[in-house]
């Protein structure tokens, strides 16, 4: 105890709510930080692109990417709308996939040890890159971008519900099978609650990888979202719309995860 | 050790994989499964004909990759040493790292196509880019695990500060490494194929798009499977490495942002 | 001789809203090879005493001696030895290396054979086995040779035997007398037990909390050595009893 008054240190608190605010300090200290880096940065390639005379082929000026953004705003808005479905409605149904699974494996410990290490494996393989196959299955419209999704999303927030699931003390689950609860009983009223935060943990993680998922498969099907245009502008070497879609994927793909952050922080307090 | 491995982690899955796949012919001869996907058999039929080819392309994936993994590597190790040493950089380094993280790979390839150009280069440096986040927060999550008792035990017994680094820093910090390692490999692997996708005439990304595009439903799953393939490989060669050289660790519970 | 001294020690530490004074004048001599247990509650500082002591921390004010040195100069020559709560063990060495540890740091033919040391706490056998595989009181007495590796002149010890079960924890008091008397070094043990604090130390200074203050000093005239026998003599449970009622003395007095 006296260490602890020595220097207190919040790296060193455990638990998830800690990293989750570390992580936010850090996008935060990394969001001051890429607009002081950017604006320096946006300065020096306007000059360069004014003082050598650059073809704009080559290099839009940052103007012209602005230009682009709010010129082509209807485009991007609407591509944008597009990528923003496939994600969320792919998270939304991998969450209940997982959920549901994590709930069964929970259930019978014969379909955990059969699968879960199975879902371990699958946590670690390279699922983006069975993107062309769900392509093949399910053509080229939206519902590959929600399977991509979903796919990439499921594994994540499976393993962890899973773990929260099993996070409920042993000796709070005694006591409900003392108390003659049913198994629907002790999860309802147990588990789900311990459960939780690390489900809120799932979203976060599933988030991040979330929009890229969702533009990949965009990218590879031809669906009319952000992946396609980026893409698309950059063929037809139309460089300002293709920086502009770039910056509002970013800037999408950093407010989901924002938005995740603060969700999980507010259910792990 | 590795007959261990097997009986313990392998088994269940492996068997699980089995009755996926004998459920599969199943399903497919009895007209359950749509053209696009194919019984295990059709996709085992073309193998001895696609082999050479496979070969060929998987060849180049697999340099791209793990060119493209050590030089994330050597760069995240160098970068969380520069932070250990000099803590004022600590954050402003893993700032730009999770700044980095943030920017959708889809987005910046195309940018990456302008100023290297199509080809090897290219898919080296996305892979570099793909892999390289997981394994500089491994790294200085791992420089940062130092138990405090052993910080104060190392001053109570006047160790140097490169006593420090080789008798308690590093080693603390491999089970993280490891961790890492383990994480970045599928995704230096994925990197090389986002890139391929972009356009090359060689390797397992190209033959993706080309199965893809003419329809060849056994070839895309053989180099799909192939991939998934590799990536296990790799993960396996870590995970054993793992055993061998932290043997002593439990492997630590970390990298809950990684995918 | 390594004597201790310390003269109106306090230290003080900054959080972020407030400052909080962990100790207050703290004037006490720890004689050389003598036995000294810290007692108290909770947040009275005596972890922090035991790490001024050992340098880890600096002093706000006043100043430590030992053997008429800076700690700082102690520490450096290795004359400082310290054991943890936990073991702190590393956990890629074998218990030999795990001993060996202070002699490689310190770079100099080794003050005591490791083996030996690790004979002496009762593992003989044990040399290549890792920490993990080790039970709690076996880990502890490893941290016990590795703290002993260089014959320090004083012996620090912050509740060494507070994670163990009650057998386990008699039967080390009884060997680290052993060990102590043996080396000749002075002790320091800080301890949440009242028994072991009277069973192992010559004085029990018993600290109060907000500030850490030493509200009293208890002489143990028991005869040495001691034996577990003695734990059931009236004149060891009235030591227990002083030592209780002074540890209670700050507002809440028990009837004993």
């Amino acid at each position: 105890m006296a260490r602890a008054v020595a220097e207190p240190d919040a790296r060193l608190l455990p638990g998830r709510y800690a990293e989750a605010q570390e992580r936010l300090a850090a996008l935060r200290r990394a969001i001051v930080f890429a607009v002081l880096l950017m604006g320096t940065l946006l300065l020096v390639w306007a000059g360069i692109i004014a003082a050598l005379d650059v073809p704009h082929y080559m290099a839009p000026s940052p103007q012209a990417v602005w230009g682009a953004l709010t010129g082509e705003w209807a485009v991007l808005s609407k591509a944008l709308g597009f990528t923003l479905r496939s994600t969320l409605a792919g998270m939304a149904l991998a969450l209940v996939l997982a959920l549901v699974l994590a709930a069964l494996f929970t259930f019978s410990d014969l379909l955990s040890r059969a699968f879960l290490p199975l879902i371990v494996i699958l946590r670690t393989a390279p699922i983006l890159a069975i993107a062309p196959l769900l392509i093949m299955i399910f053509g080229r419209g939206q519902a590959t971008s929600v399977a991509v999704v979903v796919m990439v999303s499921v594994v994540p927030l499976m393993v962890n519900a899973a773990r929260g699931f099993r996070s409920a003390p042993a000796n709070v689950v005694e006591l409900m099978h003392v108390c003659g609860a049913s198994w629907w009983q002790t999860f309802q009223k147990v588990r789900l609650p311990f459960a939780a935060p690390y489900v809120f943990t799932g979203i976060r993680m599933a988030a991040a990888g979330a929009v890229l998922s969702a533009m990949l498969a965009e990218w590879l099907s031809g669906a009319p979202g952000l992946g396609t245009l980026i893409l698309e502008a950059s063929s037809f070497r139309r460089l300002p719309l293709m920086w502009a879609g770039v910056v509002i994927s970013m800037a999408a793909s950093v407010s989901l995860y924002v938005v995740t952050v603060q969700l999980e922080r507010k259910m792990t307090r | 050790m590795t007959g261990r491995l097997l009986d313990g982690a392998l088994l269940p899955p492996a068997l699980v994989l089995l009755a996926v796949a004998v459920g599969a012919e199943l399903a497919k001869a009895a007209g359950l499964l749509p053209v696009t996907v194919p019984a295990p058999s059709q996709v085992l039929a073309i193998l001895p004909d696609a082999l050479d080819d496979l070969l060929h392309h998987a060849g180049r994936t697999v340099r791209s990759a793990v060119t493209g993994y050590a030089i994330a590597a050597g760069l995240a190790l160098v970068m969380a040493a520069v932070a250990l040493a000099l803590r004022m950089l600590e954050r402003p380094i893993v700032s730009l790292a999770v700044l980095v993280d943030c920017i959708p790979l889809i987005a910046i390839a195309p940018i990456f196509v302008i100023f290297i150009g199509q080809g090897p280069r290219l898919h080296v440096t996305v892979a570099a880019i793909s892999a390289f986040f997981p394994l500089l927060i491994g790294c200085v999550q791992g420089f940062r695990s130092t138990d405090r008792n052993m910080d104060e035990l190392f001053h109570v017994i006047a160790a140097s500060r490169w006593q420090r680094l080789c008798k308690l820093a590093l080693p603390s910090a491999l089970p993280y490494l490891f961790a890492a390692l383990k994480i970045a490999a599928p995704l230096a692997l994925l990197g090389t194929l986002i890139a391929e996708w972009m356009g090359t005439d060689r390797g397992l990304g190209a033959m993706i798009v080309y199965a893809l595009f003419s329809f060849n439903v056994p070839l895309a799953w053989l180099a799909i499977v192939t991939v998934c393939a590799l990536s296990a490989l790799a993960y396996g060669l870590i995970a054993l490495a793992e055993q061998r050289v932290v043997g002593w660790s439990r492997p630590p519970d970390t990298l809950a942002g990684g995918r | 001789m390594t004597e201790i001294v310390l003269s109106d020690v306090s230290k003080r530490f900054r959080l972020p809203d407030r400052e909080v004074t962990a100790l207050d004048g703290i004037t006490e001599t720890f004689r050389s090879g003598s036995f000294t247990a810290l007692i108290g509650p909770s947040g009275c500082g005596k972890s922090t005493l035991l790490r001024l002591i050992a340098d880890v921390l600096p002093p706000s004010t006043g100043e430590i001696r030992i053997g008429n040195h800076d700690p700082a100069i102690a520490r450096r020559s290795h004359e400082i030895g310290f054991v943890f709560q936990d073991a702190s063990l590393l956990p890629w060495r074998t218990v030999l290396d795990n001993v060996s540890l202070p002699i490689e740091v310190a770079g100099k033919a080794p003050a005591r054979d490791p083996r030996a040391l690790i004979t002496m706490v009762g593992l003989a056998g044990f040399e290549q086995a890792r920490p993990s595989q080790l039970s709690g009181g076996m880990q502890q007495r490893v941290a016990i040779a590795r703290a002993l590796a260089l014959e320090p002149k004083v012996l620090l010890m912050d509740e060494p035997f507070g994670a163990l079960d009650e057998i386990t924890r008699q039967r080390m008091n009884l060997e680290l007398l052993d060990i102590w008397k043996a080396s000749g070094t002075t002790a320091v043990l800080v301890t949440h037990s009242i028994s072991e604090a009277v069973f192992m130390a010559d004085t029990v200074l018993v600290l109060s909390a907000n500030p850490g203050r030493i509200a009293h000093r208890i002489h143990i005239d028991l005869p040495r050595p001691r034996r577990l026998e003695m734990m059931r003599l009236p004149a060891f449970n009235a030591v227990e009893n002083d030592v209780r009622a002074a540890l209670f003395d700050d507002g809440t007095r028990v009837p004993a």
